[in-house]
């Protein structure tokens, strides 16, 4: 049993490292891209734009979308919405309004997504129709 | 396949009935935006006419939504002319519009599918019956559901073009059809989500076919369309267009641009967030009206919330479900056309509110979506019905397959899920079954329904009006209050008036449809009458040429929320006045006439010319006003004031009391971020702006605000910096930057200004406000520790600047102060002899003794007394003035205190309250006692009061608790504790504005409230502690009630002699944008005026047909709303008067009809050779 867990264990820090060693160079960016999208937030201008965060996560969203290519595949996004929506369910339910409407955010976000890059990745078959 | 469709549209068929459930008894829907009518064809034959009368003085309707006079006034109309009873022709109306969206849908499903078996259905159902659509609903909004029915009709259109299945011509011919006939009434706005969706397509189509093929067809497409609808809505698009040219500048300003634009956006937008919209909720009124009928229960109830994530699970399930190449094609369109609109519906307060704003502020046109929810929200629905329907399709066909193969199932499972589904569907949207959503505020005392039942007497009136001469207007009693609610006992409520939904005649009343000018003037008119200034009242009516009044007993006077004078008290005045005739009575309508009006003064030509500087408010009752003659505003037309005064008759000059209400009005700056300081690399860019601004600053004024607004910036950037400790190296940048502007203003305000009187008084004012406040950013920033020797040494010079500036602000500034000594600037416009005047009833008192009164000027020792009264007007002699710009002061000598002979009641005893004539001590032992003063005798209906009283605090704390009540109503003892008045340990005086509801009212004065569990708190107060028991702790004195007063000051010229005569022989009115005129013909000067709302495009011919140009200097704002023409050389004979747009009007028709012959015939045609 142990043995088994600790073989389990071994598994996921294998595949985090690998994944690190392997994304090391995007990570630094997003992780950098990140550093650098806060700072603006304190430039003039840049201070005044309402919900800034939710312009930094949509922007590394984006940016993750091509960098992990291989991780975040189109079928995950779009039940990670239906999961978003399902989460929302007893949150809406609570009236917890303000997480609820962030997971609505979340939702448009995933859905617009998969839809983008069902367009770019269908475009063929879609030009016959 | 014909057995399903025949099925669906049964189905559809059968729900387009549920609109004759929503109706009990006689019950009509009426009122609030529904702009549902009480006569549809007098309505409709009033909207052929682009100038209308129904909405009071006259009014070009081009923007009133004229595109819907066919398919949606015309089918009314229609219908009530077949035969129909109203409420049978809203029942028979509202099933049309309720089921032409679900077959609209239908067309574009089972064209698209005609392989599914229940897309069509399901999405027709949803695409019909939906929260976006209810609320529609609730004012019947026919322009919003016609292009809510064009919209699937279009995009099936515009598919099969793009997609090679329909020809050009066809295509573009269909499309054009459709948006040219379900044109939206007309609205713009309307067309948001129409365009977003056909934007959508247009751009999906071009990222899927590269390549100039399709940019080409996008094109052709576009302009086809355009063209067909411009062809056919030339009838509506002509006119407005002349409209914009005419109007826009004043609507647009009303609307406030696009900040106010964005601004009612963002409040409509409380509840539009993606979360709601993803579950088809976000109705802004669900979540803005607390007492809304149905939306508390879907907000709150569990079991309804978790059905409305059914809405986003099924639409976007269809994700999963989507296999076919065509089925693809179409999913992955709407569910981005339905995350677009989402965008847009949820508006600024979204996550992605800012890129919203962005496309507010800056998309030229964006500012007309407004109610961004309402125009784009159509198009989730859209999107939705199909995707749900797609899911809902694969999951019915699988279960029907599941059934066949294991038998499980009766054969008709194909016909029961559908039926099935629609039933719950409908009972989730339950408030479609009975109406419920017609009642749309539940709010007690204040409950709000669109359904009402008209009395009959309604109906009879607007018979009975109908009937009467055009050029008969008529004054709506009582006033609309300032909310501009109109609502009756029997639950009409709307913004329009009754009478405007119901007549083609002139009736006056204060709506908001009215302009805010002529609204002051409608509401200073009713006041007249109700303060029985019979003299003022009947110039004000011969001014709008009024002929008539009707007493609307019936309106709904004395509920809170829009509480006006009770109309008895109009219809009292009237009967006893034997100026006044009631005529007819229709129910609790009567009809009263203005006795001795013998012709109607629609139209007057005089040889009177009247040249005003003021407001016409202070001229009525005038004994050398003559109301019937024409009367230059300067202050309407100031480019042509020159003109005018030299050829006027009369000259009258009536300014207003400066500040005589005792609003103090803001003249300061808000403090707020500079957010580039001086040391940014960005700062020369501030600086470079900032010369730009001085560079095209030419004249005093806005060289005054670029001077005032760069030393606001310096000293406010000196305090941020000081604030945020950032760039602290600069600050000694920003203080010298700061001296120097105040060294530039300085040396400004020490030249002539160059300015108006008016101007000059304004303009201290705001040096005044604006100084105030930058000392008071020096004085707190001054003891900071930040700060160093030098810049304390610079920031104590600017101060020195600032008080020689202020020296000679203060001589310039010339504003009343105290109630005693009003204050008026008078900028004549001319100089010479004057006979000054001042109106008796616009003193304190009506029968106060006014001999003693003078008015005094502020550059010279004249004074000047009463000599003698002329009717309403006491005259102070004449003077001979030199100077244009004249500053004076009036001393009204029929002021009084109010509570003179009047003595205070102590009703919690008067222990600790020492008074000593008009002085009052407050010690330790009167702690929570208050002593009162009862005013009585006031008066009501707006009538302003200052209480006034000097006190001084002996403690640290505020203790003087000061508030006004009623007689009657106790005030809970708790509520001392807001009416703290501030500390001040030197004596200071207290105003306070108060205008009373009742003729009496009580004065409390409390020594603090200290509640009993603050009791033991209170000895250990510092400051009480070596009080001994007897010593005071408040003083007060000099208590007083003074009306607050306008006395009106009139400075009248008589010009030119003239001799009373009307040279308007007689007139006809063809049509409600013709006059014929007949005239006596004159070499002499005459002014003619047309008593309609002023309109450029009033075209004047004489009878050779020939007319004044538009922009002819002659053709002037008479009284501030009319229409006036100056003819220096006289008049010939006839001449008449036309309202140009009507011609476009006439001629867009034509082309409409010819192009909807030319097209349908072009149809038949081709249908006739196929065949």
């Amino acid at each position: 049993m142990l043995e088994k867990i600790q073989k389990k264990l071994k598994g996921f820090y294998i595949i985090g490292l690998n994944f690190f060693k392997t994304y090391l160079a995007h990570i630094v960016f997003l992780v950098f891209t990140f550093q650098l999208l806060s700072f603006i937030s304190s430039l003039p201008y840049f201070n005044l734009i309402d919900k800034y965060n939710y312009y930094v996560l949509a922007i590394l969203w984006i940016f993750s979308n091509f960098l992990f290519k291989k991780y975040i595949i189109n079928r995950k996004i779009l039940i990670g919405s239906m999961v978003v929506f399902a989460i929302a369910i007893p949150i809406t339910i609570v009236e917890l309004e303000f997480l609820s409407d962030i997971l609505g955010f979340v939702a448009f976000i995933l859905l617009l997504t998969y839809v983008l890059r069902q367009i770019f990745t269908d475009r063929e078959i879609l030009r016959e129709t | 396949m014909k057995k399903r469709i025949y099925f669906d549209l049964f189905l559809i068929f059968l729900l387009g009935l549920l609109p004759i459930l929503w109706f009990s008894g006689s019950q009509l829907l009426l009122g609030h935006d529904s702009g549902m009518t009480f006569d549809p064809i007098t309505h409709l034959l009033d909207r052929l006419h682009v100038w209308s009368q129904r909405l009071g003085i006259g009014t070009d309707q081009s923007a009133g939504l004229l595109g819907a006079i066919v398919f949606i006034h015309g089918l009314e109309a229609l219908l009530v002319w077949i035969g129909f009873s109203m409420q049978m022709m809203q029942k028979i109306q509202f099933v049309f519009w309720f089921v032409t969206p679900g077959l609209a849908m239908y067309y574009f499903t089972r064209k698209t599918w005609p392989e599914k078996n229940y897309l069509p259905l399901i999405a027709s159902v949803i695409y019909m019956i939906n929260f976006f659509l209810i609320q529609a609903w609730f004012v019947a909004e026919r322009t919003k559901f016609s292009i809510y029915v064009a919209l699937p009709l279009i995009l099936y259109f515009a598919f099969s073009y793009l997609g090679g299945k329909m020809s050009f011509k066809k295509s573009v011919v269909v499309t054009g059809l459709t948006i040219g006939l379900l044109n939206a009434g007309g609205s713009f706005p309307l067309y948001g989500g129409l365009m977003l969706a056909l934007f959508t397509i247009f751009l999906y189509q071009n990222l899927l076919h590269k390549g100039w093929e399709m940019i080409k067809k996008t094109i052709l497409f576009s302009l086809g369309v355009t063209v067909i609808y411009i062809l056919l809505n030339a009838f509506w698009l002509f006119t407005y267009a002349y409209y914009i040219f005419g109007f826009y500048g004043r609507d647009l300003a009303l609307a406030g641009g696009p900040q106010g634009s964005l601004a009612w956006s963002e409040y409509l937008s409380k509840g539009s967030t993606f979360i709601n919209l993803f579950r088809g909720q976000g109705v802004p009124e669900w979540y803005l009206n607390p007492y809304h009928a149905f939306a508390g229960n879907f907000l709150t109830n569990p079991i309804l919330i978790l059905l409305s994530f059914a809405f986003p699970l099924l639409a976007y399930f269809s994700l999963f479900v989507v296999k076919a190449k065509k089925d693809r094609y179409y999913i992955y369109l709407f569910v981005l056309l339905s995350l677009i609109a989402l965008f847009f519906s949820a508006g600024p307060r979204s996550q992605l509110g800012a890129v919203y704003e962005f496309i507010a502020l800056h998309v030229p046109g964006f500012a007309i979506f407004r109610s961004n929810f309402y125009k784009f929200g159509y198009v989730i629905w859209f999107s939705y019905a199909i995707l749900i329907g797609f899911t809902l399709d694969a999951l019915f066909s699988k279960i029907e397959n599941l059934g066949r193969i294991k038998k499980l199932f009766m054969n008709k499972i194909s016909f029961v899920l559908p039926i099935l589904f629609i039933l719950g569907y409908v009972f989730y949207h339950y408030p479609v079954l009975n109406g419920l959503f017609l009642d749309y505020s539940h709010e007690p005392g204040k409950e709000l329904t669109t359904r009402v039942t008209v009395p009959q007497y309604v109906f009879d009136f607007g018979k009975w009006s109908n009937q009467q001469d055009p050029n008969k207007r008529y004054l709506v009693v009582p006033e609309i209050s300032d909310t501009g609610y109109i609502a009756y006992q029997w639950k009409f409520w709307s913004i329009a008036s009754i009478n405007s939904l119901m007549t083609k005649n002139s009736f006056v009343q204060n709506t908001l449809m009215v302009p805010e000018n002529e609204r002051l003037l409608m509401k200073q008119m009713y006041s007249a009458l109700l303060s029985e200034d019979m003299k003022s009242f009947t110039d004000f009516t011969e001014v709008f040429a009024i002929d008539g009044i009707v007493v609307h007993e019936d309106f709904d006077w004395q509920n809170p929320a829009w509480a006006t004078t009770d109309p008895a008290i109009y219809e009292k005045i009237l009967d006893k006045n034997p100026k006044f005739k009631l005529i007819k009575t229709f129910g609790k309508w009567k009809v009263y006439d203005i006795v001795d009006r013998s012709r109607s003064l629609r139209i007057t030509a005089t040889p009177k010319l009247n040249f005003l500087q003021g407001e016409l408010k202070n001229i009525v009752s005038f004994p050398e006003f003559d109301p019937t003659s024409p009367l230059f505003i300067a202050d309407k037309e100031p480019q042509s004031s020159a003109y005018f005064v030299n050829e006027a008759t009369d000259i009258f000059a009536a300014p207003e009391c400066i500040q005589c209400d005792f609003k103090e009005e803001f003249f300061g700056f808000n403090y707020y971020n500079p957010k580039i300081l001086p040391g940014s690399v960005l700062y020369p860019l501030v600086l470079y702006r900032e010369n730009l601004i001085k560079k095209k600053s030419k004249d005093f004024s806005s060289l005054l605000n670029y001077q005032l607004t760069v030393s606001d910036r310096r000293i406010v950037e000196a305090k941020w910096i000081v604030d945020s400790k950032e760039k602290v190296q600069f600050l000694q940048r920003a203080i010298d930057g700061s001296y120097s502007s105040i060294v530039e203003l300085r040396n400004l305000v020490s030249k002539d200004w160059g300015v108006t009187g008016i101007d000059e008084n304004r303009l201290a004012r705001t040096i005044n406000g604006h100084l105030i406040q930058q000392v008071t950013l020096i004085d707190s920033m001054f003891e900071n520790p930040i700060l160093n020797i030098d810049h304390r040494k610079v920031l104590a010079l600017i101060y020195d600047e600032i008080l020689k500036i202020k020296k000679i602000a203060d001589k310039k500034q010339w504003v009343t102060e105290d109630i005693i000594d009003k204050r008026y600037i008078f900028d004549l416009p001319k100089t010479g002899a004057y006979d000054v005047y001042v109106k008796k009833k616009s003193l304190s008192s009506l029968v106060g003794d006014a001999s003693s009164s003078v008015i005094s000027f502020a550059d010279s020792n004249q004074k000047l007394k009463p000599l003698s009264e002329k009717n309403d007007w006491l005259y102070f002699g004449g003077i001979n003035l030199n100077n244009k710009k004249l500053r004076l002061a009036f001393k009204d000598s029929t002021l009084k205190n109010l509570l003179d002979g009047i003595n205070p009641e102590f009703p919690d005893g008067n222990q600790g309250i020492i008074q000593d004539n008009n002085k009052f001590s407050l010690n330790l032992d009167s702690q929570n006692k208050c002593f009162t003063y009862t005013a009585n005798n006031l008066e009501i209906l707006g009538t302003q009061y200052l209480v006034s009283f000097s006190y001084r605090n002996l403690t640290d704390r505020k203790d003087l608790g000061f508030y006004v009540s009623s007689i009657k109503d106790k005030t809970p003892k708790l509520r001392v504790r807001e009416s703290l008045v501030p500390n001040s340990r030197v004596w200071v005086t207290h105003n306070q504005v108060v205008f009373p509801t009742k003729s009496n009212m009580k004065l409390n004065f409390c020594n603090g409230f200290v509640s009993i569990a603050q009791k033991n708190s209170v000895k250990e107060r510092e400051d009480l502690k070596f009080i001994s028991p007897g010593q005071n702790l408040i003083e007060l004195q000099d208590i007083s009630v003074h009306k607050v007063s306008f006395p009106v000051i009139v400075f009248y010229q008589k010009q030119k002699n003239t001799e009373k005569k009307e040279y308007v022989l007689d007139f006809q009115k063809t049509s409600p944008e013709e006059y014929k005129i007949n005239l006596a013909p004159t070499n002499n000067p005459v002014t003619l005026v047309m008593r309609e709302d002023f309109g450029k495009f009033w075209q004047l011919c004489d009878e050779n047909n020939k007319c004044l140009p538009f922009d002819d200097k002659n053709h002037f704002i008479s009284a501030g709303f009319l229409n006036g023409w100056y003819f220096k050389d006289g008049v010939k004979g006839k001449m008449s008067l036309y309202y140009f747009p009507q011609k476009m009007y006439t001629v867009g028709a034509y082309i409409s009809a010819i192009s909807l012959l030319i097209i349908l015939g072009g149809i038949c045609w081709k249908k006739f050779k196929k065949n």
